[in-house]
């Protein structure tokens, strides 16, 4: 068997992003969520839908009144109760446990119709038993989607957290020695965030990568980087 | 390890995301990654059933045992891929074969039984580390802890596929298919005799195959929550940014170059020239035995030749047009081409006119405007959209200007709104109740704009109206939109008895603001 000769770092980056443009001329980026979170937020589900059904068992005491109900309360837990969480939370309680949304293709949050649709279609995905067919589904295509995503246009995706308000160790603002483009600048003012996560010593070998001055130490270097991203920090 | 080379698209992700960016990176390369798993699976099992062909279910054992010899192959070709090499399969093995084996001898002896091998796999073969310092490797890179999730769920995946392929087919199979009983053969596998049956072995490579499917998915899983956490520890992203901008100020002092030799400007030219000194400068520091030039004779001599060199621009011819027209203005010789002058008088006189008429038609605009202002802002001429009297519907003003009948300027409201509904105006009776009260309500100091709504003007006079008049004027104002912009009939009676009410109200004359008696 050949394999492609072409360096990878050519062709473009393997990410899990979904890129979409909004009329606004925005771009915003899903971060789609792949088979084991969504496995893992089902079992989740199952569990809780579980814990209804064995709430609901001594209605079958009440003869066959009872029995009725029960059945027709089965019925709408095992159709309704991810449309409803879809509709109102924007996912069901087991993917809101790991952080997951259903959303619309477009990135909007889902709506009745295709959260109708999705779960209507789950039958189809469990098909021949316990979702096998939404399984490979989701394995080759690109956007993780089972059967019922496909038809009713929607993706599941990771929420991004609520924003944290970032501080940076505070340096005299230092200019760079030269212009930096806008990723640089993002990465640098990253670099002080995280500066006292990485350690001392891997924050001063990264500092040293980008410091003006090339012969500076470590430590002079990580200050310089730091007075850089106060720089950044302010704009000016 | 060259990160710049590095496939996949690091940034901080969390534990979840790093399982799905595996899955992502099997998709792209399942096929290769597949057909190393059967390579080094299929000898194996094969050499395996000259012993076991008797006992299929110790055969399976075996290989599920030795999961994690097949699963290193996959490791240790994803993490070449993975940094832009991508290894055919002998290649592969030949040098899988001469760096791993050693290291992975413990994988299947006595670490085999575990739920965190994706994730101490990489950790174990690909850094070789050992005893203490491979377990607080571990411990660090343990993070989340999803290691053991993905291998619980991994496992249930493998056997969603396994019980589903065979079930797909049964159920795809026609009923009515004479001597076939496939729901037989599917049970009889897990029956008491099993060992004997012939479907066992359909069974096992059904389950196999899932194994198969599963096994790239599961390592390039674990090698990129290996890969995500270390992006998190060292800030390999922040280093793969800094490491492009280092090299491109590397590459930057020729790059000046090239684009002076293109331009027409010697700002450009002489930039570079002073890049480069700068650069040459460090260059000769860096260089160990540099002549001291201290001399200034030698300094610059040392100077004018380095000057000389090439790179500090050479002398070139350029050809530019410029434009020398101005100066031969008050010459001596005027151009013979320029054109005859006019007889300039007549011409003057007529600027000179047309500018005065223009301050005149200027100042009178002003005046007007000033005028205008001081009167109020209806005084002004409607432009554009102002147009409304011939819409008919709005013939009042809305607010608080009045152009009413200059025979009620005196006359008291109640009477006056009574003779208009006297004479069947019912509307011009409402609108001049209210647009009198307004008027005595902003007199008394209402806060009101000039483009105020009847809702504003109530909202307004809530304040400061008595309880018993801001109700008069409510129904009034309900009246008088009824009427007047839903041309709804209104009872005489209710604005007789409006009017009724009204002389019982504070009494004032009708204060208009265009009229004698403003």
């Amino acid at each position: 068997m050949s394999l492609p000769a072409t360096p990878i770092a050519a062709r473009t980056a393997i990410d899990t992003l979904r890129r979409i443009e909004t009329p606004e001329g925005a771009d915003i980026a899903l971060r789609l969520a792949g088979p084991v979170p969504r496995a893992a937020a089902f079992a989740l589900d199952a569990l809780l839908r579980l814990g209804a059904y064995l709430l609901l068992t001594p209605l079958i005491a009440a003869s066959e009144l009872g029995l009725g109900l029960l059945l027709l309360m089965l019925f709408a837990i095992e159709w309704l109760y991810p449309v409803l969480f879809e509709i109102s939370r924007g996912a069901t309680p087991g993917k809101l446990a790991l952080g997951l949304r259903v959303v619309h293709d477009d990135a909007t949050p889902v709506a009745g119709p295709a959260s109708l649709l999705r779960n209507l279609l789950r039958v189809v995905d469990f098909l021949p038993l316990f979702y096998a067919a939404g399984l490979v589904c989701t394995l080759i295509d690109r956007d993780f989607r089972r059967l019922g995503d496909l038809a009713a246009g929607t993706l599941v995706v990771y929420a991004d957290p609520p924003p944290r308000r970032a501080s940076i160790p505070q340096r005299p603002p230092r200019r760079p020695p030269r212009p930096l483009d806008a990723e640089t600048q993002r990465a640098i003012l990253d670099f002080a965030e995280r500066s006292n996560r990485l350690g001392p010593q891997r924050s001063a070998e990264l500092a040293e990568l980008i410091a003006d001055d090339p012969h500076a130490g470590g430590g002079a270097a990580l200050e310089q980087v730091l007075g850089m991203a106060n720089w950044a920090a302010r704009g000016r | 390890m060259e990160l710049e080379r590095i496939a996949a698209k690091l940034r901080p992700r969390t534990g979840w995301e790093s399982i799905d960016l595996g899955f992502a990176l099997a998709r792209r390369w399942f096929l290769p990654l597949w057909a190393l798993w059967w390579i080094t699976a299929a000898p194996t099992g094969i050499a395996a059933l000259i012993w076991l062909h008797d006992h299929a279910f110790l055969w399976l054992l075996l290989i599920w045992w030795l999961k994690p010899m097949f699963e290193a192959t996959l490791l240790f070709w994803l993490s070449r891929a993975l940094f832009g090499e991508c290894l055919s399969p002998s290649r592969a093995l030949e040098q899988f074969g001469r760096a791993f084996p050693r290291r992975l001898w413990p994988q299947i002896l006595w670490r085999r039984i575990g739920f965190t091998r994706c994730l101490s796999m990489p950790a174990t073969l690909l850094e070789n580390l050992h005893g203490s310092a491979r377990r607080r490797r571990l411990a660090v890179l343990e993070g989340q802890g999803l290691a053991s999730w993905l291998t619980l769920i991994c496992a249930h995946l493998e056997a969603v596929l396994w019980i589903g392929a065979p079930l797909t087919l049964v159920l795809l199979i026609p009923g009515a298919l004479p001597g076939f009983d496939a729901g037989e053969l599917l049970l009889e596998q897990f029956g008491p005799d099993a060992g004997e049956a012939p479907g066992v072995w359909l069974g096992i490579a059904v389950m196999l195959l899932a194994m198969s499917v599963i096994a790239p998915f599961y390592v390039a899983a674990g090698f990129a929550l290996y890969l995500g956490r270390r992006t998190e520890l060292e800030a390999w992203d922040l280093e793969l940014v800094f490491r492009r901008v280092a090299s491109a100020e590397r590459a930057a002092p020729t790059a000046p170059r090239r684009a002076a030799r293109g331009s027409r400007t010697p700002v450009l030219v002489l930039a570079c020239a002073i890049g480069l000194g700068a650069s040459g400068d460090t260059a000769s520091a860096d260089g160990g035995a540099p002549t001291d030039p201290t001399a200034p004779d030698e300094a610059r001599a040392i100077i004018t030749e380095v000057l000389a060199h090439g790179d500090f621009g050479a002398t070139r011819t350029e050809s530019v047009w410029v434009y020398v027209g101005g100066d031969n203005e008050d010459g001596e010789q005027p151009d013979d081409t320029a054109p005859p002058r006019l007889p300039s008088d007549w011409i003057v006189a007529i600027a000179t006119a047309l500018k005065w008429s223009l301050a005149a038609g200027a100042a009178a605009v002003m005046l007007i405007l000033l005028q205008g202002l001081r009167q109020g802002r209806a005084a002004l001429p409607r432009l554009g959209r102002g147009k409304r009297s011939g819409a008919g519907l709005c013939t009042e003003t809305p607010t608080r200007t009045v152009t009413s009948p200059p025979q009620s300027h005196c006359e008291p409201m109640p009477a006056a709104a009574a003779r208009l509904l006297a004479a069947g105006d019912t509307r011009g009776a409402l609108a001049l109740m209210y647009r009198t009260r307004i008027e005595s309500l902003h007199a008394a100091g209402l806060p009101l704009r000039p483009s105020a709504t009847e809702a504003e003007c109530l909202a307004a006079a809530a304040a400061l109206a008595q309880p018993a008049e801001h109700d008069w004027l409510a129904r009034v104002v309900a009246l008088r939109q009824a009427v007047a912009y839903a041309h709804a009939p209104v009872e005489r009676t209710a604005v007789e008895a409006l009017i009724a009410t009204a002389t019982t109200l504070p009494q004032e004359p009708v204060v208009l603001s265009k009229g004698p008696a403003a």
